[in-house]
């Protein structure tokens, strides 16, 4: 920790500078309750990729019956976006998917590859949550594809490109309120196998509770960068933090470095005060190759989307720092 | 407090112009419409908004802004001026309505 030279740290500084990686953008929240052209209750956890000169947010949004559907924001610089007049998915109504996507689809991930842009979320009803996969060519129309996990699984994130002749897959199956992230692999994307656990949660640390993916893996030189949730439980409720590690390219259930202190915290007022309080957390990064600049985007307290930067590097060094050094 | 040179290099540079939320509705409308702030002063303010939204010149606006914050702020303004900003959004100047100017005034004499 830096001193000032009397000793002293005064909140309002800290509060000022920030101790995170991610660097919050000032015009956050970029997407709120505000700029949802239909009715709804709340906006959060998008996902997040470039398509056709554009940035596109596929934004979770509760509707007024308390169910999450899907809708479209565009941006041209990545920070300002217009969400679009009616939502482009919404849970299925009939067919194999409907009884399981009864109360809502949640949590999108974006993953391109060949051309098609897959989306893994999460499909909720009684019988608990499970993940199913979706492809569009044009983020008009969206065809579903498979239904890929049993309950109780969630965070779902498809990897970019196949390892070792196989589809790549993070998930996170619950036990009890706990759950780890783990990797499952397939031949054909609908059926998935081969499970085995990648990381787990950490005694004494931030993400202590349970972990997931959040964005889809990045490729790296270094291997496979991934951002990912973590949950600390408190006596006055979880707190969701974000953190990053790194994982071998080839063999990606092996870790080779994890942050041991979270790239963000809930800290600003839109990350405190919401629906569900003290929560940051994504579903999507956009890594700029010309200036190897990642954008995230990232839910704050379930009620809005927002958008913090950071070199690509900084998160790199970041998965293989052992203790805090900032 | 001052942060380490590594932690600073470390940190994408960040969008250079201001870019506070703000929320506007029309005179005597409920309806809420978005935006950021581009350009302010105790005189007027800009704001960009999504051309499809957009008001006209000299409509006149009730602006919110830090909306998302614990001490919103209101802003009487009549629009003056708007321009295409991208494809997406217009660029709206306002000049300021509220009498911000002298209340700073009587503020700083007290």
């Amino acid at each position: 920790m830096t001193v000032v030279a009397n000793g002293y740290v005064t909140r309002s500084k800290m509060r000022r500078v920030g101790r995170d990686v991610i660097h919050r953008w000032e015009g956050n929240p970029i997407v709120s309750l505000e700029d949802i052209p239909f009715g709804c209750n709340t906006v959060f956890n998008a996902a997040a990729v470039k398509f056709a000169g554009q940035y596109l947010l596929l934004v979770r949004v509760e509707d007024q019956q308390g169910r999450s559907i899907f809708a479209l924001a565009r941006s041209d610089d990545g920070y300002r976006f217009v969400v679009e007049n009616e939502p482009v998915m919404t849970p299925a109504e009939e067919g194999e998917f409907a009884i399981y996507e009864a109360c809502g689809i949640e949590d999108p991930r974006i993953t391109p590859m060949d051309g098609t842009y897959y989306v893994m979320y999460t499909a909720y009803s009684h019988y608990g949550p499970r993940l199913a996969l979706a492809k569009t060519d044009d983020f008009v129309s969206f065809e579903r594809i498979a239904l890929i996990s049993e309950p109780v699984n969630k965070d779902g994130a498809l990897f970019p490109r196949k390892v070792n002749d196989s589809y790549v897959r993070f998930d996170r199956p619950n036990v009890g309120s706990s759950g780890n992230i783990w990797i499952s692999y397939s031949d054909d994307l609908v059926h998935w196998g081969r499970s085995e656990v990648a990381m787990t949660t950490r005694d004494d640390h931030w993400d202590c509770a349970r972990i997931g993916a959040s964005a889809p893996p990045i490729e790296t030189a270094h291997g496979w960068l991934e951002i990912y949730h973590g949950v600390k439980e408190t006596a006055a409720g979880p707190i969701y933090r974000l953190g990053v590690a790194m994982l071998e390219l080839e063999n990606p259930a092996h870790v080779l470095g994890r942050a041991a202190i979270p790239i963000l915290t809930p800290r600003e007022y839109y990350e405190r005060v919401g629906d569900i309080p003290n929560v940051v957390f994504s579903c999507g990064a956009i890594l700029e190759e010309a200036t190897q600049e990642v954008k995230m985007y990232y839910g704050a307290a379930d009620t809005c989307i927002c958008v913090g930067t950071a070199k690509l590097d900084a998160l790199i060094e970041r998965c293989f720092e052992q203790e805090e050094s900032a | 407090m001052t942060l380490s040179k590594s932690l600073m290099s470390r940190r994408a540079d960040a969008p250079t112009e201001p870019a506070s939320r703000v929320t506007w509705t029309r005179h005597q409308s409920d309806t809420c419409h978005p935006g950021w702030i581009s350009d302010e002063a105790p005189s007027g303010i800009a704001f960009v908004t999504p051309t499809r939204e957009r008001p006209e010149p000299g409509d006149q606006l009730m602006l919110t802004v830090g909306a998302s914050g614990p001490v919103p702020q209101q802003r009487a303004v009549t629009v003056v001026h708007t321009s295409p900003y991208d494809r997406l959004f217009t660029l709206v100047g306002c000049r300021e309505e509220s009498g911000r100017v002298e209340d700073r005034n009587l503020n700083t004499r007290a």
